[in-house]
């Protein structure tokens, strides 16, 4: 079943790659066709006849299908007028005067142009709606993938304490269900979260307090985890608040801070920095740090690097949170960096509460 | 629930899930396994060398150590022990890789309890480390090899479903099982509807019934209980 399936779309993409012209097979017509032009030419010469009319007719038709396809559509298309009202002007209209064959010559070079930067705007707009989709599926498939060890653990577990007579092994099995369940909801968060962030749903950037959000998500790992010490250093330059998103802020800092609290051997170094239009925000531990290698596919989805069973999405929405704020999320010298634009509210002319919208491909 | 062993067969179980693992681990205490769970393969060598499992329950994907293949392939070259692979993955082409290096069976997940029991049995009588004799409740005498029943020397032809109903309850005369426990066990959940244990046990009642008196007996609500 499975195997005559595979083969199935096996075939179909088979077909569905064949629809598309080769590299080869394209070659091989232009060739054709310009032996084709310059044949009737020589005939043309030859004879006196006037075949050639017609022929160079086509030429701005062959120019936007080569310059639709190789991107250098301007260029053909100039060059394609050009001919074309060369042979204009040489075949039948001697008698149009010469600012006339210009002028004629400056509409075919527009018309041309415009149907070359329609189909190739087209022809993107396809591509990008194509791998979109592509990228789509990949993600379906993954999320799919990662909800199915919850699933498994929650299945066995209800199954087992239906089986088993015993009260410690029955308070173990139901808090599994709990623990499954927990995962379950966290990592649906998350998927929903990239979601929303695809489709570029704007966030809400006002006055923001960098300083007690960092406070705030600190405190929080200081009652999970109380052994850690955590330093936070603020430099003197930040002051007054930030136009910012306060809650996307605080998603990137409590992201960065739990990674920091799962590796940390001792302590978590959190530095806060606003200089030159830039808030930077250093977050590092004494822990391992990232694998050599690790620091770019690290920011990948559903790339979990430290084996701890995590779906491997929170660094990816930490980048996006910041990216939509035209901001940055980077790894270097065993520390997470975030740097966004340090605009102030009053500096800037924005009234709090301003939206801005960004989109991700 | 083994039938008559003497000392009961040792599993070893190799699950990176929390949870999983301990369900397993439940579930197949429960059936009378001698059970032994780790997280991961990292010190593989001296479990097995000091548990010496019958059989490995082995989870493919393990965050540290050698994967559940590795494990898998050096058990079973070197000791010769009948491999279970359980794995998310369900790629045609990890289940043929995973019979390539030896796999007696191949679980993925989410499965059933009672798939992991059936298949843990069947690997096990394969490998001719469970015995299953005939045994008897009263003049009830039940073959679990050949699939045979027979009453006062009177063969009894009962479906595969009612068969199946009859061993969880002979296996242990006197214990109580609820509808949702023979559920799980029998049907594995696959059908979730209380009453068609009730169907089934009743049919198992009438053509046990024909050569005796009743044995299946409903304790009212708890669930059915065979007594001799």
């Amino acid at each position: 079943m499975r195997t005559a399936n595979g083969e199935v779309l096996g075939r179909l993409d088979a077909v569905v790659a064949g629809t598309r012209p080769r590299r080869g097979t394209r070659a091989a017509v232009l060739f054709g066709g310009m032996v084709s032009i310059l044949g009737i030419a020589l005939v043309d010469h030859a004879t006196g006849a006037r075949l050639s009319l017609s022929v160079f007719y086509l030429v701005p038709v062959v120019a936007v299908t080569i310059g639709v396809s190789s991107g250098m559509g301007f260029f053909l298309a100039a060059a394609a007028s050009l001919a074309w009202t060369f042979a204009d002007a040489s075949i039948g209209s001697a008698d149009r005067s010469f600012w006339l064959q210009t002028w004629n010559g400056i509409l075919r070079f527009s018309t041309v142009s415009l149907v070359v930067a329609l189909l190739s705007a087209l022809r993107r707009t396809v591509g990008q709606a194509r791998a979109s989709e592509r990228r789509s599926k990949e993600f379906l498939g993954y999320a799919a993938h990662q909800l199915r060890t919850p699933v498994a653990g929650v299945r066995a577990s209800a199954e087992a304490l239906v089986l088993t007579a015993s009260r410690a092994e029955r308070e173990q099995l139901a808090s599994n269900l709990i623990r499954e369940a927990t995962r379950m909801g966290r990592l649906v968060t998350s998927l929903l979260r990239l979601t929303r962030l695809d489709q570029g749903d704007p966030l809400e950037s006002r006055a923001c307090d960098v300083e007690a959000v960092v406070g705030r998500e600190l405190e929080r790992i200081r009652v999970l985890a109380p052994d850690l010490e955590l330093r936070l250093r603020v430099s003197p330059g930040l002051e007054g608040p930030l136009l910012l998103d306060p809650v996307a802020l605080g998603e990137i800092i409590a992201n960065l801070l739990d990674n920091a609290r799962r590796h940390a051997a001792g302590h978590i170094d959190v530095v806060v920095e606003a200089a030159a239009q830039q808030l930077r925000i250093a977050i590092g531990d004494d822990g391992p740090g990232l694998p050599v290698g690790g620091e770019g596919r690290a920011f990948d989805r559903f790339v979990s690097l430290d084996g701890h069973g995590g779906a491997g999405l929170g660094l990816a929405i930490a980048r996006s949170l910041a990216e939509a704020q035209e901001g940055a999320l980077t790894y270097a010298s065993r520390q997470f960096v975030v740097t966004l634009p340090a605009i102030t509210p009053t500096g800037a002319l924005e009234s709090p509460g301003t939206r801005r919208t960004a989109s991700f491909t | 629930m083994m039938g008559a062993v003497s000392t009961p067969p040792r599993l070893l179980v190799v699950e990176d899930d929390a949870s999983l693992r301990s369900a397993v681990t439940a579930v197949l205490g429960a059936a009378g396994y001698e059970v032994r769970a780790v997280p991961d393969g990292s010190e593989i060598d001296v479990v097995v060398e000091a548990f010496r499992p019958d059989i490995a329950i082995l989870d493919v994907r393990l965050p540290a150590g050698p994967d559940g293949f590795e494990i898998g392939r050096d058990m079973r070259a070197s000791l010769g022990i009948p491999i279970v692979f359980v794995t998310a993955a369900d790629a045609l082409e990890d289940r043929l890789h995973g019979f390539e290096i030896g796999a007696d069976d191949y679980l993925v997940k989410p499965f059933a309890m009672a798939e992991l029991l059936a298949r843990v049995k069947a690997v096990l009588r394969r490998a001719g480390r469970l015995s299953s004799p005939t045994w008897e409740v009263r003049d009830v005498v039940i073959d679990e090899a050949n699939r045979l029943v027979s009453r006062a020397g009177t063969l009894i032809q009962l479906t595969k479903t009612e068969f199946d109903l009859l061993c969880v309850l002979a296996r242990e005369p006197g214990r109580v099982f609820s509808k949702v426990q023979l559920l799980s066990v029998v049907w594995g959940f696959e059908e979730f509807a209380p009453n068609l244990v009730e169907v089934h046990i009743s049919a198992l009642r009438r053509k046990l019934e024909v050569t005796g008196p009743r044995m299946i007996h409903t304790e009212r609500g708890e669930g059915y209980v065979m007594r001799p």
